[in-house]
C-alpha cells in the first residue's frame, strides 16, 4: 500500500493524542495526575489528536462531504472513529473546562475517557484490521500496535516505570506483527490463481501491460518496498521507538527532559513503524498486476 | 438515492454514419447535443458489425476532437522536416497548387506523383489521377497486401479480407494464417464468437500466440515466413491420401486444362486452346478434345495429349507431380518451419475428416455455368483466413496461392460451411481492368491506373523500355503489381529513376514515420537538396492530412483535411466493399457535424482543384465545376451507364438497385436508412457464385458486370507461366539479363515456396522480427488518441524464453536490435506464447518528438518505437550490383515481416530507445486535458 | 446505506468468457465512452498529452500466460476485470459516508457521488481493484452495470443492457439476472462450470467467469485415425481415373 504521509500522520498523530488523552483520563481515575498536568496533557492531547484527524481531512479527495462521515455508524470502522474521536475531544474539552473553572476533576469522568479515547484508537485500527484485501493488517496485532503504540507515548510523558511496561508490550506486539506481516498472503489461498478465477497454485503471469502508465490503483495499493530496505528500517523503527526511550527512561527515571528526548526518539520510530505498516503491505489487487 | 448517476445521455438526436477507425468501416450512433458529439455506439442494423464496436471505434470521439487536428492551410516557412509553417487562406492555398499543377499537366503530367495512404475513397482520387493524367498513382495497397489481394483475385476471383470471409455460420473448422488484429476486424471478432458458441474448432498458425491465435483451440507457432512449406506439405498428405474434391476439380479448376510441356515451343506453359481462344479439356469418357465449358463435358483430370504444337498434360497431372515429390513430405518439411511431423499429420487429418466426413448440404439446386442442374449446395466446412503474416513477406504471394490452393483442392471455396465471397466479388483478373500507363501532356491518362496482367504484353514500359510509373509497377521487377508501390516512391522520386519528378502529392500516409522502411533514410530523403541548384531533390511537396502526423512536417503545402465524422464519403462498390456474404452492401458517411475549423474535407478540395485545373470529366463545356463537392459527385457521377458510386436507392423513385439513373436524394435515402444500403442475395444464389447461373445474373442486374463472367480457379496461373517463360518473347518485351534467373524461378505458375533469406545472412541475424497493430490501436488514421494512449502508450520487445534466457534479460532491461540496415535500443519484455526464434512488438506506438500535439516528453516518443529503422527499401547488392527492392519479387508487395535481426543486452541508462531525432517545431499547442 | 440488502428478488450481473475474449480492449473503451457521455459526472483524464496520463477507467482487460501443466504449453488468455457486484460487498460496508451502496431490488453495487468524501477505502477494500478514484471530482467511480441504460426506456429494448455487453465484438461478455436458474448466463454457468474470484474472500461475487476451455497441441483427430494407404503420383492418377468414372 502507498505510504502516504497524510494517512501515516494521521494515524501517529492521532493516535498519540488519544494516547495522551487515555493515560491523563486514567491517571484522573486514580487521582495520580496534578490538576495542571492534567489541563496541559489533555490540551496537548487535544492538539495531537486534532492535527491528526486535519491531517486525515486532507487525504480526502471531496472534502466537502467529510460530515457526512458520521452516518453510518452501523458498519462502518470509519465511521465509527468519526464520531467516537469527536465525542472524545468533546468530552476531554467538557472535562478541562470543569476541572478550569471548579479546579477539581471528577475520577469518573477519567475512567470515561480513558475507555473512549482507546476506543477511538481501536476504531483506527479497524479501519485497517478489517481489510481481508490486506492480509497483514488483517489481525489482532494491527489493532494491539495502534493501541500499545498510542498508549506508549502518553505514559513516556506521564508516568515514569509504567511507561517501560507499556513500550515493552509494544516491542513485543512490534515484532509479533512483523513476523504476521511477513506471512502476508503465505497463509492464504488467495494467488494469481485464485484472483483470476483458476486453481491457487496455477503458475501465471502477465505478459503485456492493461495499461502503459500508473493508475489509481497502482498508485494507491502496488507498492514496492525492497526487503533490504525495509529491514533496515525495522531495524531503525525498533531502536528509535523502544530501545533507545526505554534505555533513555532506565537510565535516567523521571527526569522530564529526558522523557521529551525519549518521546521524540519514540515519535520518530512510530513514524518509521507506520511508513512500514503501509508500505510493507500487500494488497490482493496487486495479483492482477504481478 | 443515486438514481441520477449519468442518467441518460440526454442526446438530442442520433446521426447514423460510417466510422473511420479503420477499414473496417463498422455502422455508428453519433449521439448528438447542442451540436456536439456526446456518444458514439455500434450500429445494430449495419451489416458490418451488427452493433458491437471495437476500443478505436469507442474512442473515435477523441479522434474526433483530437488536439492534433490542423486548422487552416499552411505553407512551409522553415526547412523541410522542420515544422515551421504559416498560415494561409485556402484562396492561397488553391492557387499555389494551381501554379505548381498546371504547367505540369499542360507538359509533362507524369511529374504529378499522386499517392494516397489510408484512403477510402481509391475510385475517386484514381479518377482524378487519371483525368490529370499522370500514370504516378496508387494507393497504400503496395505496402499493405497486395499478395494477398493479387493471389486471391488471381486465382479464385477475391480474397480473403474484404473479398470474402469464412462462413462463420456453418463452418466447422477455421484455419487462421497470420492472422493479427486486422482488417474486417469486427466481422472477425463477430465471427470467431459464433465459432465458439457452437464449439467450431480454430487453429492458428502464427508465430506469435496473441489477440485471436490465444482463443484458438490449437496454435501452431510457426517459423515466420515458412506458412507456404506447411500449406504445400499438407497439399501433399490430402493427395498422398486421396483426400481431394475431385467433382469440384474436374468441374469448377483448371485442373483438367492441359498444359503444353514441350520445351522448345513459344506456347510452352500455356494452355491448349481453340481458335477461339477457349480452353480445351479431354472428356474422361469419350476421350475427344472438347472445349470445357462444352455441354455434358466431364473433363479428365488424368489424360495426357500430344499434337504437332507438343504435349501437354493436365494441370492436375503436374500437380500431382509436383506436391506428391518427398520434398513437401512432412517429415522433411516440419523442421524448416519449425513445427513436428505430427503437428503437419494430424492437422492434414482433421482438414480431411472435417471436409469429407462432416460434409453440409443444403437443400436447393442451382444450374451451373454448362446449364446443368445440380442438386443443392455441397459444403466442405473447413475454412481459412489468412492476412499480413503471409502478405508481408517476400514470397507472400505464392504462400497465398498456396492457401488457396489447398482451398480448392477441398472444395471449400464459395461453399456451405468453406470461406465465401462477399458481393461484388467474385470476379475474375479478366474481368480487371488491366494496367494503363500511357500519358500525353495535357490529356487524360489512357485508362485506370491499377489492374491485373495477362501477360508481359501489358507490362508498363514506355517505347524506350523505361518503366512508365515512377514506382515501377508493373514491370518485369514485380510484374502483378496490382496495387502499385507506395514504398518505393521516396526513393525513386528523390533518386530520379527512372525520371524526374517535380510535385510529390500525398495523402493520409505517414510516409516520415511508421508507414516507410528506413525512416530514417526517408525522411533524409526528403530533405535532401542539390548540390549544384539548391533545390530540394523531391522539388514540391502537397501532403494532406487531418492531424499533425509526422510527416506533415516535410511538406510544402499542407491541405488540412476534416475529421471522419465532418465529412461525405461512399464505401462504394467500385472501390473497396463492405458487404456479407450473403448481401450486398455500401455505404456513406456524412457531415453529422460541422467543422469548427478552416479545413475542407479532401475530396472537395480534389474536385476544387479539378475544376480549376479544368481536368476532364470535373467541368463543363463552359469550364464551370460539373460536381458542387464531393457528395454531389457521389450522387450524379456515373462510371459507366446507370452505375455509380452508390448502388443503392437509385433510380427515379429510389426503388432501383445496382443500375440506375442517378437520384438527387440518393444520399438523403441513405441517411434514412441508418448511412447504409444492403441487399440479399438470392437463396439459389447464395454458394458456387461463380459457377452458379442465377448468381451470374443477378450480379449482371446489379451491375457488379456488364455480362455473366463465369470462371474457373487458376490453380495454374497461364499469366505467371507466360512470365517463366519469357525466352520466347519479342525483343521489345523482354526481361533484362540480370532478372533472368529470379524470374525463372519465382514465376512458377504452381504455387512454389522459397525461403525468403539465404543461409549466411540467417547465422549472421538469425531472429526473425515482426510487428503487430494492437487491437486498440489498429490501422486507426490517425494514431493518437487521449484514451488509446493510456492503453498502449509504449511498447517494448517481446522475447521467447529462449531469447530471454540466452541473452540473460531481466525484467526493465534494453536490447540493441540489429539488421542489416541499421540499429536500434529498446526496452525488452518476455513472452512465453512465440516461436523462439522471433521477437515482435507493437507497430506505431513510437511518436516522433514533437508531432501529434503531444509533449515532447510523452512515453510514445521516448521509451515507444518503431523497428521500421531496421527494415531496408532495398535489398543488399547481388552479385550482379543490383538491389533489388525489398518487396515481393511477383506483386512488388513490401516484405515488412522479411526482417532478421540479431539481438544483444545492452545497458540503456538513459531510459530513452534509440535512434531519437530532433523535436519537430509544431503548428499546434500541446493539448489540454478536455472533457468529452 | 452501508448495510447490505438482501437481493431475493434479482441479482444482475456480467458472465464474462475467457475462452472467447480476445483482448480487444473494445469493452474498456465502450465503458469509458458511455460513462463519460453527456453528463457532467465524466470519468476524467490528467496528462492527457502528456507524459504519465492518468484517466479513470472502470473495465480494465488484462493479458496473462497460463503454463498449462497437461499440455506443457504456455497459453496466453486475456481478463477483462471490473466490478463483480458481490452480494457481500465490503466495499459497501467500510463505506463511512453512505455513498456506497447495494440496490436491494436488483443487486447493483452504486457510489452515490453525492455523498462520497473520496476516502477511498472502499478501493481498499475492494479485493479486485473494481473501483477507481476520480482525481479531478474527487469522488470513487466503477462499474454501474450501466443502471442507465438497462433501465433506461428511451433505449430500444436490445440496448438495454450494459455498454460492454453491447460492443463486445465476441460476445465475450453477456448480461443477466444470476437468480434466475433460467437465465441466458445461470444456463451457461451450470453447463460450463462459471467461477467466482477469490472464492476466498467471502465476497460472493455476483459476476462470474468461464474460463479457456482445454486446449490441444495437435489437432483434434489424430493422425493415424482413419488413414487410408498412402499413394504415389501414379497410384493417385489411376484412382482418381477410376473414382471419375463412378461420379
Amino acid at each position: 500500500m502507498h505510504p502516504a504521509p497524510s494517512i501515516i500522520l494521521f494515524t501517529v498523530l492521532s493516535g498519540f493524542g488519544f494516547g495522551l488523552i487515555s493515560i491523563t483520563g486514567l491517571l484522573q481515575f486514580f487521582n495520580q495526575i496534578s490538576i495542571f498536568d492534567l489541563i496541559t496533557f489533555s490540551i496537548l492531547g487535544i492538539i495531537f489528536s486534532t492535527v491528526g484527524l486535519v491531517s486525515s481531512f486532507f487525504h480526502l479527495a471531496n472534502k466537502k462531504n467529510a460530515i457526512k462521515s458520521m452516518s453510518q455508524w452501523q458498519t462502518s470502522w470509519l465511521s465509527r472513529e468519526a464520531i467516537s474521536s469527536i465525542f472524545c475531544l468533546l468530552l476531554v474539552s467538557a472535562n478541562i473546562a470543569w476541572v478550569f473553572l471548579q479546579n477539581m476533576y471528577i475520577n469518573e469522568v477519567g475512567i470515561v475517557l480513558f475507555f473512549l479515547a482507546l476506543f477511538t484508537i481501536f476504531t483506527t485500527s479497524m479501519i485497517y484490521a478489517q481489510l481481508k484485501t490486506v492480509p497483514s493488517w488483517n489481525n489482532i496485532f494491527t489493532p494491539a500496535i495502534f493501541i500499545f503504540a498510542a498508549l506508549s507515548g502518553g505514559a513516556i510523558l506521564l508516568t515514569s516505570y509504567a511507561s517501560l511496561v507499556t513500550l515493552l508490550v509494544f516491542g513485543t506486539l512490534q515484532i509479533l506483527f512483523w513476523y504476521t506481516a511477513d506471512r502476508g498472503f503465505k497463509d492464504k489461498e488467495t494467488s494469481v490463481g485464485t484472483a483470476l478465477g483458476f486453481d491457487a497454485n496455477e503458475e501465471i503471469r502477465p505478459f503485456d501491460a492493461a495499461h502503459t502508465n500508473q493508475n489509481y490503483l497502482l498508485n494507491e495499493m502496488v507498492y514496492k518496498v525492497g526487503r533490504k530496505h525495509s529491514i533496515k528500517l525495522r531495524y531503525i523503527s525498533f531502536f528509535t521507538a523502544f530501545v533507545f526511550p526505554m534505555s533513555l527512561i532506565l537510565v535516567f527515571p523521571g527526569e522530564f527532559s529526558i522523557s521529551i528526548l525519549a518521546i521524540l526518539f519514540h515519535f520518530v520510530g512510530v513514524y518509521f513503524s507506520r511508513w512500514l505498516f503501509f508500505a510493507e503491505a500487500k494488497h490482493s489487487v496487486s495479483f492482477y498486476y504481478e | 438515492m443515486g438514481t441520477e448517476i449519468n442518467s441518460t445521455k440526454n442526446a438530442e438526436r442520433v446521426s447514423k454514419t460510417t466510422c473511420y477507425m479503420c477499414a473496417c468501416r463498422c455502422g455508428i450512433d453519433v449521439h448528438l447535443k447542442d451540436n456536439e458529439v456526446v456518444h458514439i455506439e455500434g450500429n445494430r442494423d449495419h451489416p458490418v458489425n451488427k452493433g458491437v464496436l471495437c476500443a478505436k471505434g469507442a474512442a473515435g470521439i477523441f479522434q474526433h476532437k483530437a488536439a492534433s487536428r490542423l486548422k487552416k492551410p499552411l505553407l512551409r516557412v522553415g526547412e523541410r522536416g522542420e515544422g515551421k509553417f504559416k498560415e494561409i487562406s485556402w484562396e492561397e492555398a488553391l492557387g499555389l497548387a494551381v501554379k505548381w499543377l498546371s504547367p505540369i499537366r499542360k507538359k509533362s503530367p507524369e511529374k504529378l506523383v499522386f499517392y494516397t495512404g489510408r484512403d477510402q475513397s481509391q475510385s475517386f482520387t484514381g479518377w482524378w489521377a487519371q483525368k490529370f493524367g499522370t500514370p504516378n498513382y496508387a494507393a497504400h495497397g503496395g505496402f499493405c497486401s497486395v499478395n494477398m489481394a493479387a493471389a486471391g483475385i488471381y486465382t479464385i476471383g477475391g480474397s480473403f479480407w474484404e473479398f470474402g470471409s469464412p462462413d462463420w455460420e456453418k463452418t466447422k473448422l477455421l484455419l487462421l494464417f497470420g492472422v493479427a488484429e486486422d482488417h474486417d476486424s469486427n466481422p472477425i471478432k463477430r465471427g470467431l464468437g459464433k465459432l465458439k458458441d457452437r464449439s467450431a474448432r480454430v487453429v492458428a498458425i502464427n508465430p506469435v500466440r496473441t489477440g485471436y491465435n490465444s482463443i484458438a483451440d490449437q496454435w501452431i507457432g510457426i517459423r515466420p515466413g515458412t506458412d507456404g512449406l506447411l500449406v504445400l506439405s499438407l497439399v501433399h498428405t490430402l493427395l498422398k491420401r486421396k483426400k481431394i474434391d475431385l467433382d469440384y476439380l474436374q468441374s469448377f479448376t483448371n485442373a483438367p486444362f492441359l498444359v503444353n510441356i514441350s520445351s522448345t515451343d513459344s506456347n510452352k506453359g500455356l494452355f491448349l486452346k481453340d481458335k477461339d481462344g477457349f480452353p480445351i479439356v479431354i472428356d474422361h469418357f469419350s476421350g475427344e478434345l472438347k472445349r470445357f465449358s462444352d455441354n455434358g463435358v466431364k473433363p479428365s483430370l488424368t489424360k495426357s495429349h500430344s499434337n504437332k504444337n507438343g504435349s501437354f498434360k493436365t494441370v492436375f497431372t503436374l500437380l500431382t507431380e509436383k506436391y506428391l515429390d518427398d520434398s513437401y513430405s512432412p517429415k522433411l518439411i516440419a523442421p524448416q518451419c519449425g513445427l513436428k511431423e505430427e503437428q503437419i499429420l494430424s492437422l492434414a487429418e482433421e482438414i480431411a475428416s472435417t471436409a469429407f466426413n462432416k460434409v453440409i448440404h443444403i437443400d436447393q439446386d442451382w444450374i451451373d455455368f454448362r446449364g446443368e442442374r445440380r442438386s443443392g449446395f455441397v459444403g466442405r466446412p473447413v475454412s481459412f483466413h489468412a492476412m499480413r503474416g503471409i502478405s508481408a513477406h517476400s514470397n507472400g504471394f505464392q504462400t497465398c496461392r498456396a492457401i488457396h490452393l489447398l482451398q480448392i483442392i477441398i472444395g471449400s471455396v464459395d461453399v456451405p460451411g468453406g470461406f465465401r465471397f462477399k458481393p461484388p466479388y467474385p470476379k475474375p483478373f479478366g474481368a480487371h481492368p488491366k494496367p494503363h500507363f500511357k500519358f500525353s501532356p495535357d490529356s487524360e491518362l489512357d485508362g485506370p491506373h491499377l489492374g491485373y496482367i495477362g501477360g508481359p504484353e501489358d507490362l508498363a514500359y514506355d517505347e524506350n523500355g523505361k518503366p512508365a510509373r515512377i514506382d515501377k509497377g508493373f514491370t518485369w521487377e514485380n510484374p502483378m503489381s496490382s496495387h502499385g508501390l507506395m514504398h518505393t516512391v521516396i526513393a525513386n522520386c528523390h533518386s530520379g529513376d527512372p525520371y524526374k519528378i517535380d510535385t510529390l502529392f500525398l495523402y493520409m500516409a505517414n510516409m516520415a514515420w511508421n508507414s516507410s522502411m528506413n525512416t530514417e533514410e526517408t525522411m533524409k530523403k526528403l530533405t535532401e537538396k542539390d548540390a549544384d541548384t539548391g533545390e530540394y531533390k523531391i522539388p514540391k511537396i502537397i501532403y494532406s492530412d487531418s492531424y499533425y502526423s509526422e510527416t506533415v512536417a516535410f511538406a510544402d503545402l499542407i491541405l488540412p483535411d476534416t475529421t471522419y465524422l465532418e465529412r461525405y464519403d461512399c464505401i462504394s462498390l467500385l472501390d473497396r466493399p463492405i458487404g456479407e456474404p450473403d448481401q450486398v452492401s455500401d455505404a456513406i458517411r456524412w457531415p453529422v457535424v460541422k467543422p469548427d475549423r478552416d479545413v475542407r474535407s479532401f475530396q472537395d478540395v480534389l474536385l476544387q482543384l479539378g475544376a480549376l485545373l479544368e481536368l476532364p470529366g470535373m467541368v463543363d463545356d463552359k469550364k464551370k465545376p460539373l460536381y458542387e463537392d464531393y457528395s454531389d459527385y457521389m450522387q450524379k457521377h456515373q462510371r459507366r451507364p446507370g452505375v455509380g458510386p452508390l448502388a443503392g436507392f437509385r433510380g427515379e423513385n429510389n426503388s432501383e438497385s445496382g443500375r440506375g439513373v442517378s437520384s438527387p436524394n440518393q444520399i438523403e435515402k441513405y441517411i434514412k436508412n441508418g448511412g447504409f444500403w444492403s441487399e440479399k442475395i438470392p437463396e439459389n444464389a447464395q454458394y458456387y457464385k461463380p459457377w452458379n447461373q442465377a448468381y451470374q445474373k443477378w450480379a449482371v442486374k446489379k451491375g457488379f458486370f456488364d455480362k455473366e463472367e463465369p470462371f474457373v480457379f487458376q490453380i495454374y496461373l497461364e499469366p505467371l507461366a507466360k512470365l517463366q517463360n519469357h525466352q520466347g518473347l519479342p525483343d521489345n518485351l523482354k526481361p533484362q539479363k540480370y532478372l533472368h534467373e529470379r524470374i525463372e524461378e519465382k514465376m512458377d505458375p504452381l504455387p512454389i515456396w522459397w525461403p525468403n533469406h539465404d543461409q549466411e545472412k540467417l547465422e549472421q541475424y538469425p531472429i526473425h522480427a515482426i510487428t503487430q497493430r494492437p487491437a486498440a490501436m489498429y490501422h486507426s488514421w490517425g494514431s493518437q488518441n487521449v484514451w488509446l494512449r493510456q492503453i498502449h502508450g509504449s511498447n517494448k520487445l517481446f522475447l521467447s524464453e529462449s531469447l530471454w534466457k540466452a541473452n540473460k534479460f531481466e525484467v526493465g532491461d534494453w536490447a540493441r536490435l540489429t539488421s542489416e540496415n541499421s540499429s536500434i535500443v529498446v526496452p525488452v519484455a518476455l513472452m512465453r506464447g512465440q516461436n523462439e526464434n522471433t521477437v515482435w512488438t507493437w507497430n506505431a506506438i513510437g511518436k516522433r518528438k514533437g508531432s501529434w500535439a503531444l509533449d515532447e516528453n510523452v512515453e510514445e516518443a521516448n521509451e515507444g518505437f518503431i523497428i521500421n529503422h531496421l527494415i531496408s527499401d532495398l535489398l543488399p547488392k547481388k552479385g550482379n550490383g543490383y538491389r533489388y527492392s525489398n518487396s515481393d519479387p511477383i506483386t512488388g508487395q513490401a516484405a515488412w515481416y522479411d526482417l532478421l535481426v540479431k539481438v544483444e543486452k545492452v545497458n540503456n541508462p538513459s531510459k530513452v530507445s534509440h535512434p531519437q531525432f530532433p523535436v519537430l517545431s509544431s503548428p499546434l499547442d500541446v493539448g489540454v486535458d478536455k472533457k468529452k | 446505506m452501508t448495510k447490505l440488502p438482501k437481493c431475493d428478488e434479482k441479482k444482475l450481473g456480467l458472465l464474462i468468457d475467457l475462452d472467447t475474449c480476445v483482448g480487444c480492449h473494445g469493452c474498456v473503451v465502450s465503458c469509458k465512452e458511455w460513462n463519460s457521455s453527456g453528463s457532467d459526472k465524466q470519468l476524467s483524464d490528467i496528462n492527457s498529452h502528456r507524459r504519465d496520463p492518468v484517466g479513470t477507467f472502470l473495465n480494465r482487460v488484462h493479458s496473462y500466460e497460463r503454463e498449462n501443466c497437461n499440455t506443457n504449453e504456455t497459453e496466453p488468455f486475456y481478463f477483462p476485470r471490473s466490478c463483480l457486484h458481490c452480494e457481500d460487498a465490503p466495499c459497501v460496508t467500510v463505506c463511512p459516508t453512505g455513498a456506497s451502496y447495494k440496490r436491494e431490488e436488483d443487486g447493483i453495487v452504486l457510489v452515490n457521488e453525492d455523498d462520497c468524501m473520496g476516502c477511498g477505502l472502499c478501493a481498499w477494500a475492494c479485493p479486485y481493484g473494481a473501483r477507481e478514484l476520480d482525481l479531478v471530482s474527487g469522488v470513487m467511480k466503477k462499474c454501474t452495470l450501466c443502471v442507465d441504460r438497462i433501465y433506461n426506456e428511451e433505449l430500444p429494448p436490445e440496448d438495454r443492457v450494459p455498454v460492454c455487453v453491447k460492443s463486445c465484438p465476441t460476445g465475450a461478455r453477456a448480461f443477466g439476472d444470476f437468480n434466475d436458474p433460467n437465465s441466458d448466463v445461470s444456463k451457461k454457468v451450470k453447463e460450463r462450470g462459471g467461477v467466482d474470484l477469490m472464492p476466498e474472500m467471502q465476497t460472493k461475487p455476483v459476476n462470474k467467469y468461464l474460463l479457456p476451455r482445454i486446449k490441444s497441441k495437435n489437432s483434434a483427430v489424430s493422425s493415424g485415425s482413419g488413414v487410408e494407404e498412402e499413394t504415389n503420383a501414379k497410384g493417385l492418377l489411376g484412382w482418381v481415373d477410376r473414382a471419375l468414372s463412378k461420379l
